[in-house]
């Protein structure tokens, strides 16, 4: 053991880097060991071998290629770095591209139609709404037109207004102050609207009637139909003179004719408009007048032609205004109730839920379907803005 | 008026790249002899050589004193000759099977070796010599290199390869018994004339 201690230790013995303990030991055992004496002396020799060898000299060039190995790798680092930072955003890039593999134009398309469609649909409700409305109205508006053409073609209503309007055209420039005393009195035209859910609705028809004749006014405009779930509705438009409205309105009102599911009543004060028209009239018929007087002495052909002409428009005039001052007449003297009556909503309505629920899907399903296309139709525009920038920023990477 | 490393390292850091190849120029060939000896050839001298001075030029700020330059140099130059030679352990042990590229490399080397007009007795000796370091493990070569070659002390070598003066000790000593005979065998033959 000890010897094997001396044989690894004798190795560095010739540094003279060893402990003094463990030089001592080796002094101590090479003084009568020979073998290590021997071995001591070829690791001596071994080691001037090798510390008196040449020296190997770098390469002349090593320090230039050194040199240009650095800058080439700065440069190159430089780019990997570039690289890195496009590898990164190609690598977001392939996270949106790859996994669909759907060319990204079409992606857009969806993505385009999608947002379109998410930010016109409420606007699109509302203008649907509007739509209806407007639909409402010019149901209401056609409605007005036939109770016109019916008053029109009724002489027997606006004759007493008429009369009192009349004579008023006699007086020609101090009306002013006599219109203003003639119609002091507030116009008013009144509406009234009902809607009544009754159970035995062949009665109401004649109901109606009766309460008509009652309260000596006139019926306008009826219909009645019958919807899907075979629920029968009858709607009537009466016109009933002005001091009867809330007679009759509260005579229907009451239980007798059913339950009142919605009841409304509105006034709209004409009084202006009405003044307005009666100033108007009899200005123009104060020159018309004047026109009369100058026809009887004019001689000329062109003079009378011309006057001719101005009586026309005048005489056009005035009758427009009398055909709305008479419309207001009838109006403000007959208000307008409408009622709906219809039976209750059945309950077991005839089809079964699911069907109902599957018919609704359907047809909504084909109403979105339209809504889809006017979506696609008004995105178009926009579509083909967002390919042609798509194009541009693809052909501009791929250059770079 | 030559500057000391850590005045040159600071010119560097401050962008005089001119430093650098001062640099360069003051330890190349220390660093060389090194690799030559540890790889034992010209062509993987020059490139580990080169290797680590360009390792050297991309740490160098983050170099800091609290050891000579010269102990962190031989640090990263004894890494990357380790690392190259365990990476051709591997290759040799793999291509071993395969056979082919080993057997190239050796024909290289036999090539150089057997080229008459480049020998001269003392390079013969040298290339004698190489092939006996060149049979030592990496660790213990390591070691080997760096004291007998470079005549650097334990402790500057412990340094260098972050080891106990203990293991630096017992690596040299079972390098130098492994090499011992063949050695005073070129010796006996008359190899210093």
């Amino acid at each position: 053991m000890r010897h094997e201690k001396i044989k690894e230790l004798l190795p560095l013995y010739i540094d003279n880097s060893l402990t003094v303990q463990e030089e001592e030991l080796i002094n101590n055992h090479l003084e009568d060991c020979n073998e290590c004496q021997e071995e001591l002396k070829e690791y001596q020799q071994n080691y001037q071998l090798l510390s008196s060898l040449e020296k190997e000299k770098a390469p002349i060039d090593l320090v230039d290629s050194i040199i240009n190995k650095i800058n080439q790798n700065v440069t190159e680092e430089k780019s990997y770095n570039d690289n890195n930072k496009k590898n990164i955003l190609k690598r977001i890039k392939d996270l949106f591209i790859l996994p669909v593999k759907v060319p990204t134009g079409i992606i857009s398309l969806a993505a385009a139609i999608l947002l379109m469609a998410i930010t016109t649909l409420p606007a699109n409700f509302l203008s649907d709404n509007d739509y209806l409305n407007k639909e409402f109205q010019a149901k209401d508006e056609s409605r007005n037109y036939q109770i016109q053409n019916y008053n029109q073609s009724s002489q027997a209503i606006p004759e007493t207004r008429m009369k009192i309007t009349g004579s008023s055209q006699q007086e020609n420039n101090e009306l002013l102050t006599d219109s203003s005393d003639i119609l002091s009195e507030q116009k008013i035209i009144k509406r009234g609207n009902l809607i009544i859910e009754v159970n035995k609705i062949d009665k109401v028809n004649n109901n109606i009637i009766n309460l008509i004749d009652k309260y000596e006014g006139y019926l306008s405009n009826s219909r009645n139909w019958i919807n899907q779930d075979k629920q029968k509705f009858y709607w009537f438009e009466i016109k009933i003179p002005a001091d009867n409205f809330n007679k009759i309105l509260g005579e229907l009102s009451s239980q007798d004719y059913g339950q009142i599911i919605s009841r409304s009543t509105s006034s709209q004060d004409v009084t202006e408009e009405y003044i307005d028209l009666d100033i108007r009239l009899t200005n123009l018929s104060s020159q018309e007048e004047r026109y009369r007087k100058l026809l009887d002495k004019a001689t000329e052909v062109e003079e009378i032609l011309k006057i001719e002409n101005e009586l026309n428009r005048i005489r056009t005039e005035i009758e427009r205004l009398q055909g709305r001052k008479k419309y207001l007449d009838n109006q403000i003297s007959y208000s307008t109730i409408t009622v709906e009556f219809h039976q209750p909503e059945p309950i077991g309505s005839s089809s079964p839920g699911i069907i109902k629920a599957i018919r609704n899907a359907i047809n909504r399903m084909v109403a979105e379907f339209y809504q889809i296309i006017i979506l696609i139709g008004t995105g178009i525009p926009y579509l083909l803005l967002f390919t042609v920038g798509y194009l541009i920023y693809k052909k501009r990477s791929s250059r770079n | 008026m030559a500057l000391s490393d850590s005045e040159l390292i600071n010119q560097f850091n401050n962008g005089n790249k001119e430093a650098f190849t001062k640099l360069i120029e003051r330890y190349q060939h220390k660093i060389y002899n090194s690799t030559f000896r540890m790889l034992g050839n010209h062509e993987d001298a020059r490139d580990m050589a080169q290797e680590t001075f360009i390792r050297v030029y991309k740490n160098l700020s983050k170099f800091e004193a609290n050891s000579s330059f010269s102990t962190w140099l031989f640090r990263i130059t004894t890494n990357i000759c380790r690392d190259e030679l365990r990476r051709r352990q591997r290759k040799i042990k793999t291509s071993n099977l395969s056979g082919e590229e080993a057997s190239e490399r050796n024909l290289q080397g036999m090539k150089e070796i057997n080229n008459p007009e480049k020998i001269s007795i003392a390079n013969e000796l040298n290339v004698t010599i190489q092939e006996l370091v060149n049979q030592l493990v990496p660790e213990q070569k390591t070691v080997f290199v760096l004291r007998e070659f470079e005549g650097l002390n334990y402790q500057e070598i412990a340094n260098i390869l972050d080891i106990s003066m203990g293991t630096v000790k017992s690596r040299l000593s079972r390098a130098r018994r492994a090499l011992r005979e063949d050695l005073n065998k070129i010796i006996k033959n008359g190899g210093l004339q």
